[in-house]
């Protein structure tokens, strides 16, 4: 029977040692890497998310607005069509009125979001109905990286 | 002689390799620790921001906010409710603002996960009351 013998060196210790050090390091990086990516990406989505629902309750905020406008327009005006150029002319500035759907956007840092309301009957309730409110980005932000 | 004292060196540079390689893997096992916090923090966001995103579209729809809260899994405290998951917290207050023909209510979706404040998702509906002509 053969038997081999195997010898340590000095050094050979060390040397195993700087490559088991250095191949940790490496993946301890990459999982940092990788962690503050996520968690950056996480982070943003949730200020993304937060932002669009600060431009809903802004977007609520003129609805009613609106809504205060045409009560007051129909107070003055019964007939259908003089109510009507009576809202455009009362519309407070960014508000534009076509046909009987008014329509404005709400800007945000780089993001606007473009609202439409239909003008209902002044007697009922509701008196408006949102008929679109889209998001749109305008620009990518000053920090963003590709 | 001789290999007496090439296994005393050996036996030295070994020893050393041993001290240098824990201090060094108490290093990379705190480095590695912390990548595992965060990326359970990043976890507890997602879902949180999710979950949030799902409970402010149920409240602005809702025509009874408490009920709907109750059925989620909330708990009343004081002036708001509160869901705690195993990785975040989420409370929910409500403030009704009065305006000229109608009632703005507005909820507002706090989420909270490992003690650090995460968002804070406001969600506003306006109700317009009836107004006699």
């Amino acid at each position: 029977m053969n038997k081999r013998k195997v010898a340590l060196g000095p050094g050979a210790a060390s040397l195993i040692l700087i490559v088991v050090v250095l191949s940790l390091s490496m993946l301890a990086m990459l999982a940092q890497v990788g962690v503050r990516s996520d968690y950056s990406l996480a982070a943003r989505s949730a200020e993304m998310i937060t932002k669009v629902y600060e431009l809903r309750d802004q977007s609520e905020r003129r609805m009613a607005e609106l809504d205060a406008i045409v009560v007051r327009c129909a107070k003055e005006q019964t007939d259908r069509q003089s109510f009507l150029d009576l809202v455009g002319k009362s519309l407070p500035e960014g508000m534009t009125l076509e046909d009987d759907i008014v329509s404005w956007s709400e800007p945000l840092d780089n993001r606007t979001m473009n609202c439409e309301v239909k003008i209902l009957d002044p007697a009922g309730t509701p008196r408006t109905k949102w008929v679109n409110y889209k998001l749109k980005v305008d620009e990518p932000e000053e920090d963003w990286e590709w | 002689m001789r290999e007496g004292h090439r296994a005393n060196a050996l036996l030295v540079e070994l020893l050393l390799v041993i001290l240098f390689f824990m201090l060094g893997s108490t290093t990379l096992v705190e480095i590695f620790a912390d990548a595992k916090h965060k990326s359970l923090q990043a976890r507890a966001m997602n879902f949180a921001i999710m979950e949030a995103e799902n409970i402010s579209d149920d409240l602005y729809g809702a025509d009874d906010p408490d009920k709907v809260l109750q059925d989620l899994g909330f708990t009343k405290e004081n002036d708001s409710w509160i869901l705690t998951q195993k990785e975040y917290t989420l409370t929910v207050t409500q403030k009704d603002e009065e305006t000229e023909n109608g009632v703005l209510r507005k909820f507002t979706i706090d989420g909270k996960g490992d003690g650090k404040d995460l968002f804070s998702l406001p969600s506003t509906r306006y109700i317009p009351k009836e107004v006699s002509p």
